[in-house]
């Protein structure tokens, strides 16, 4: 993580910055939290903090369908195509 | 308005890329007017939402073929009935978690997995979590970063359930605060509120 972690005072604000990152905090609330996040170096550094964390739990809950569960989740979704044209 | 705060009204990096399920109506649409291909893309699709679900918020590696089946299925007979496209996305999910709760039903005698989704004590997820030892996780582990990302993981492994499906949906999946809820059965405010504490234990887990 990019810094060393905010300090106690801004934890306060941890719940309007995670909404804010994700895009959930609307006027005036928006407006002043980017007030206070330009003055404050605290939050500014939390804010960092919690967007980068973000970004990697987006990465680490997304992992890859091995390549052997795909094929076989393929064939069954061909196997299901191919009874329902017979079907029809 | 200075420039770095018209910067920041971007939301996470995650969000500047195209929402992974924005084109759920459309597909939807196509599918349910016999277009063969949106049908085949829309079931992988249902596939591998059922896979992350599965292994991230169930547990279970086991588990993910049999709910990717039965996600696929269920899409399969849903989708031709289908009125309202744009709500196909919430259905997906709330299929995705019904379909792992009924596999965690069979494992009633294992009791400390039954907890996983709504469990509100820490390490609810017992076995479950997020992916931290499997096969899939992406070779850049080896790289400067890969001890955080692998605290990150055991520390998002080690969230109650009932937070961890939570960050999941929102954060990884994308899915709207109000989707979220739908999915879940709750109101949106306990959405944030379980995404803010959630954030604040992972905060004090890395910091610690």
């Amino acid at each position: 993580m990019s810094g060393p972690p905010a300090t106690r005072p801004c934890e306060g604000h941890l719940a309007e910055l995670v909404d804010y990152i994700d895009g959930d905090l609307a006027p005036p609330a928006l407006e002043a939290l980017e007030a206070h996040i330009e003055a404050c170096t605290c939050c500014s550094a939390l804010e960092r903090e919690l967007r980068e964390r973000i970004g990697l739990v987006k990465q680490a809950g997304r992992p890859e369908v091995p390549g052997d569960v795909r094929a076989r989740a393929r064939a069954r979704v061909q196997a299901l195509l191919a009874e329902a044209r017979r079907a029809r | 308005m200075p420039r770095s705060v018209t910067r920041r009204q971007k939301p996470h990096p995650s969000s500047d890329e195209p929402s992974p399920g924005s084109d759920y109506p459309d597909l939807v649409k196509a599918a349910s007017t016999g277009d063969a291909a949106a049908l085949d893309a829309l079931l992988l699709r249902a596939q591998e939402v059922a896979y992350r679900f599965s292994l991230t918020v169930c547990g279970h590696a086991e588990d993910a073929e049999d709910v990717m089946q039965e996600a696929l299925i269920k899409t399969y007979q849903h989708v031709e009935g289908i009125r309202e496209p744009a709500a196909f996305r919430g259905w997906l999910y709330r299929t995705v978690k019904n379909a792992c709760l009924m596999r965690r039903r069979l494992r009633r005698h294992e009791p400390r997995h039954l907890l996983s989704i709504e469990d509100d004590r820490p390490d609810g997820g017992g076995a479950g979590g997020w992916p931290v030892a499997d096969a899939a996780i992406p070779a850049d582990e080896a790289l400067s970063r890969s001890a955080e990302r692998r605290r990150l993981r055991e520390a998002l492994s080690r969230l109650p359930g009932r937070y961890r499906v939570v960050v999941f949906l929102r954060q990884v999946e994308g899915l709207s605060t109000r989707e979220v809820a739908g999915v879940l059965g709750i109101s949106e405010a306990s959405v944030k509120m379980r995404l803010h504490r959630a954030h604040g234990l992972l905060r004090r887990e890395m910091s610690a």
